[in-house]
């Protein structure tokens, strides 16, 4: 006969309080994917758009790539919105200039804009010519973006972590123990539909989150902007 | 909720459903009153005379009022009103089973708790008067509240218990009265109610914002109108169990109706109502 199971069996019991399994790992730190990860990577999610993924992602490693020219090394966490906040205005020009050689300016403003004239905070505002109110369809734009991300499992959600994936890995700043053996990253295009990209989705999900738990970006100041400029915009629905 | 839920229960306040509904309440009350009193008839022809008796016959007398108030105000029908009556009435059919596990040892306790409450209650008025300036012999309420205790037993021999009555938590008395499922799935979901806890008030007086770029933050949600057509029936169920255990109590076995022709007209005359609304709405 099988034992009687008793509710809340896995919990660790601390008087009246019953802890959970995972908060008994000390120095977790809890972090909320819509506050603290969707400001951050929401501008390259709006790269990545309703466009082919490849040229998303090619899209926001120029912009990085860009920055990284123009602040001289590859030590900076340019695959969060925050990062670009703290270019000077000369490094801003230098990282406008560097798109433009790379013939992405135009793609990659046109692509930031809505963003731009809804959040007076957006820190890659300086790639836009920013109007003072949001153009007709601006907030529809921002609305359906948000949207299309909020649920950190959905296709345009896992391409935008992929999109932070590569820019970290490129600069350097995620190294890699050389016996770990990881799926094809490069899978992910076809995310949800296959095993693989399903795999290369865990595994991406994994990583960022490790990255995002260490990094400072996690308590910048864009993420609360982002959600309170989020409700300028429009009435309650 | 749609239009046509909606016309229906707006009908309900309307006399074609008031005026019969009105008829069988009264009738509830009415054939309940009787079989309280007929309890109360019976305790004394059985020469149960000690004090100790009357803790269930109080108890069943209070659920016999609390169902004819939730039977008769209709505005109460909601779970917000309703929950909080019929959350009294669980607790106290939790206290009564366990109390009839060992009835007047039990009872004993429950009113000897209930004394020194009144004591302590009465002792600490007399402070606040006496810290005013005031005499306590000339306050009308300490006069009341300690002749009453004074009536039941003389003060100086009451004790005072800070603690549960019975020194165990409702859950652990449902524990012993076998009443588990009722305590977790009827009394805690009615604490929360009452307690107006997160996982009650985010669900019934919350709604999420549908603009994603609010982040889906809560906003408030105001009342729809509608009854809650379970809280006269729950009412009228909760009296029924307390006859019950007071009759498997008693050993009492005479026949009683209140209850059952309450459920049978009133589930009639919902359909009934239901059936000419959807009627004439369609």
């Amino acid at each position: 006969m099988r034992a009687k199971q008793k509710v809340l069996q896995n919990h660790k019991q601390v008087g009246k309080r019953f802890i959970p399994p995972m908060m008994q790992i000390p120095n977790l730190k809890i972090g909320s994917y819509p506050h603290d990860k969707l400001p951050q990577l929401i501008w390259i999610a709006a790269l990545q758009y309703r466009t082919d993924p490849v040229y998303g992602a090619k899209l926001a490693l120029g912009v990085s790539d860009a920055a990284w020219e123009a602040i001289g090394t590859r030590d900076a966490d340019f695959a969060c919105a925050t990062a670009y906040s703290k270019l000077t205005v000369q490094q801003q020009e230098l990282l406008l200039s560097k798109l433009e050689i790379n013939d992405m300016l135009d793609e990659v403003e046109r692509r930031l804009t809505p963003l731009s004239n809804c959040y007076p905070s957006f820190p890659l505002s300086f790639i836009c010519r920013q109007e003072d109110r949001p153009r007709k369809g601006d907030i529809k734009v921002c609305r359906q973006l948000v949207y299309s991300i909020f649920d950190q499992q959905s296709r345009n959600a896992m391409l935008a972590l992929a999109g932070v994936l590569k820019i970290l890995m490129k600069s350097g700043r995620m190294l890699l123990p050389p016996n770990i053996e990881l799926p094809d990253l490069n899978a992910i295009e076809d995310y949800p539909k296959t095993d693989e990209s399903r795999s290369a989705g865990s595994a991406i999900r994994s990583m960022t989150g490790a990255y995002f738990s260490l990094s400072e970006m996690v308590d910048a100041d864009w993420n609360t902007k982002f959600w309170q400029e989020g409700r300028k915009i429009s009435l309650c629905q | 909720m749609a239009g046509r839920e909606e016309d229906l229960i707006v009908s309900m306040i309307s006399p074609e459903f008031t005026t019969p509904y009105y008829e069988l309440a009264n009738r509830f009350l009415a054939e309940s009153k009787r079989e309280v009193e007929d309890r109360s008839r019976m305790l004394s022809e059985q020469g149960l005379i000690i004090k100790e008796h009357e803790v269930l016959l109080g108890f069943l007398s209070r659920q016999c009022y609390l169902a004819a108030m939730l039977t008769h105000a209709m505005s109460s029908w909601h779970i917000e009103f309703g929950a909080t009556v019929t959350r009294s009435m669980i607790e106290l059919h939790i206290s009564a089973s366990w109390i009839a596990l060992d009835l007047e040892k039990r009872a004993r306790m429950y009113i000897n708790h209930g004394l020194g409450q009144q004591k302590l209650l009465v002792e600490k008025l007399k402070m606040k008067l006496k810290n005013e300036g005031k005499s306590p012999e000339t306050d009308e309420a300490y006069l009341n509240w300690k002749a009453w205790l004074e009536s039941e037993m003389n003060s100086e021999f009451v004790e005072v218990d800070v603690a549960n009555w019975s020194g165990k938590s409702i859950r652990e008395m449902a524990e012993e009265a076998k009443l588990k499922e009722m305590f977790d799935f009827v009394y805690q979901p009615l604490s929360f109610v009452a307690h107006g806890t997160w996982n009650f008030i985010a669900r019934a007086h919350l709604k999420v914002c549908s603009d994603p770029l609010h982040g889906f933050h809560r906003i408030p949600r105001f009342p729809e109108r509608y009854f809650d057509l379970s809280i006269p029936r729950d009412a009228v169920k909760n009296y029924e169990r307390m006859l019950n255990l007071y009759d498997r109590s008693y050993k009492i076995d005479v026949p009683s109706c209140a209850a059952q022709n309450f459920n049978t007209d009133f589930d009639r005359l919902v359909r009934t109502h239901e059936e000419t609304n959807l009627d004439e709405a369609g």
